[in-house]
């Protein structure tokens, strides 16, 4: 092998991509270089309920082969993904970090698994989420919390918070994470990477373990827009087996990365974290200059309003807590004890949510959605807040408890647009990740890629790194 | 009767009609904690002031079948 531009574990997923294409990075010294950092790192941060590395080196020596016989499948060939313990990996456990589903084997691979496996991404792990996807960072689960790379002593955010500690740490150069109230997005903000939440019916949600089913997406996490985009194009496809799936032709995501935000308008939800949920002055000083960014680098960025967050937070609460009622309705009755504390505070709503309040909810959500989707006559893409707030500290879960509703992401699970998390700051105090939204009309990935990416270039926040 | 006995009550009758009189017995705060939140959430955003307003997602049956009859 010739010499390398950077130590592997840095090599973003495109750039290794190109690499092994060129016969110039092995798929398993790539693989090695996650794994040797992981067994430095991982004793800290606690990313992994289910560390699969040997089965992943085996997939990526037969990827390597492959590759050398006929050239590679596709960028992702050999490239290794991690997965939110709530989505299907075929002879492993989903225990979607629960006592309850210790023992949930499963057979077969969640859809989007197999649409990753097909494009030739390895597997070297299952990652720690929130329990269900819905309690807290808990240290009564049978798996402990993962923890930010930025600072330990802090929350990743969640409910994907494996995905986002063991990317931002550089154990994992991408992962997946599931979204019903912003949990790819939180996680993203909270250790400074890229989540995207697509449009609802993108990305199958076949096995993966459901928390709401009329809110819940998957979507990729990287380091960066590029590898987000990369890794989507794999993801997106119509699954029939999945209700919400939705059939149209495929994109490439990676297509107008290049372009810049010139002709692009830009409207800046500002009394999301003005009025409606005032952020901290870090937060709202990094938004302020994130906005004048964009303009400077060539958009149209102007305020525009929306309903207010509060009427999108409490239908998000109302649909999401009956709709995970439902699933977890026999669990609830016969063995209440078997959830950690703060997963069963945050699941009994929904079994006093009368049938009439869920009907309003949804029938607030059509005004909701008819909202935003007047917003986007006028604008192309929108700009507002993920977080109100710096991550919380671990051992204060008064704070995290009161910084968790703090934030600007639910909206879009209530209307399904596609949202994107990218870095924009760091927190004076703790020097902690700040991050913002863009967000754009239905089936507009590509567009928010192109705006992200540009951003990213131009801010420079991705060139940071956590310091471990 | 108390308020706080009161509010007591309907919380147990709320969880035993609901199914729940082993969360009733074993987690009574959390249960009174979610039946106050489900209160809150009940005034926590606008109803639709027409009455004809659709909830979303619209019921659609489902597309044939092919091969179907």
């Amino acid at each position: 092998m010739s010499t390398l531009p950077a130590a592997p574990h840095e090599l973003t997923l495109t750039e290794a991509a190109a690499l092994i294409r060129g016969r110039r990075l092995s798929p398993v010294e790539y693989l090695r270089a996650f794994r040797d950092r992981a067994a430095a790192l991982e004793p800290r941060l606690n990313a992994f309920v289910r560390p699969l590395w040997d089965e992943a080196e085996a997939a990526a020596r037969a990827a390597e082969a492959e590759i050398a016989r006929s050239g590679p499948r596709s960028p992702l060939h050999g490239l290794p993904v991690g997965l939110k313990d709530i989505i299907d990996l075929a002879g492993h456990p989903t225990t979607c970090h629960s006592r309850i589903l210790l023992d949930n084997l499963k057979r077969e691979d969640a859809a989007v698994v197999a649409r990753l496996r097909a494009a030739g991404a390895v597997f070297p792990g299952k990652l720690a989420t929130h329990e269900f996807a819905l309690g807290g960072p808990t240290f009564d689960l049978p798996f402990p919390p993962a923890r930010n790379p930025w600072n330990p002593a802090h929350h990743p955010g969640g409910s994907s918070s494996g995905s986002g500690a063991a990317v931002a740490a550089r154990m994992l150069p991408a992962a997946l994470g599931s979204d019903t109230g912003g949990s790819v997005r939180n996680p993203a903000t909270q250790c400074g990477i890229v989540g995207m939440k697509p449009t609802y019916g993108l990305v199958s949600r076949r096995g993966v373990f459901p928390l709401s089913f009329t809110l819940d997406h998957v979507g990729p996490m990287t380091r960066t827009v590029a590898d987000n985009a990369l890794l989507l194009n794999a993801m997106a496809g119509h699954d029939p087996l999945d209700p919400g799936s939705v059939e149209r032709p495929a994109e490439d995501y990676t297509r107008d990365l290049d372009r810049g935000l010139r002709g692009l308008s830009i409207g800046f939800v500002r009394h999301f974290h003005e009025t409606d949920t005032p952020a901290t002055a870090d937060v709202a000083a990094a938004l302020e200059e994130a906005a004048r960014l964009l303009a400077r680098e060539g958009a149209a960025v102007r305020d525009i309003a929306l309903p207010r967050l509060g009427d999108f937070a409490a239908v998000n609460r109302v649909i999401l807590t009956s709709e995970a009622a439902a699933v977890h309705e026999p669990w609830l009755r016969a063995r209440p004890g078997d959830y950690a504390p703060v997963t069963l505070r945050r699941l009994l709503p929904g079994m006093f949510v009368s049938g009439v309040d869920y009907v309003q909810a949804q029938r607030r959500r059509r005004e909701l959605v008819a909202a935003v989707e007047a917003a986007f006559r006028e604008v192309d893409l929108l700009l507002c807040a993920s977080s109100m707030d710096p991550p919380s500290r671990l051992d204060d879960p008064a704070e995290t408890e009161r910084t968790y509703p703090r934030q600007a992401r639910t909206p879009f699970n209530v209307t399904g647009h596609p949202a994107v998390s990218v870095m924009c700051g760091l927190s004076a105090a703790a020097a902690l990740p700040i991050g913002m939204q863009l967000v754009g009309p239905y089936w507009s990935e590509a567009l928010l890629y192109r705006a992200a990416a540009a951003y990213e270039r131009a801010a420079g926040w991705a060139e940071r790194r956590p310091p471990l | 009767m108390g308020k706080d006995e009161a509010t007591e009550r309907e919380a147990e009758a709320l969880a035993r009609a609901a199914g729940l009189a082993r969360a009733w017995e074993e987690h009574r705060e959390a249960v009174l904690e979610a039946v106050a939140a489900a209160r809150g959430l009940r005034t926590g955003f606008a109803r639709p002031a027409d009455p004809a307003a659709e909830p979303m997602p619209a019921y659609r049956v489902p597309a044939a079948q092919e091969g179907g009859r």
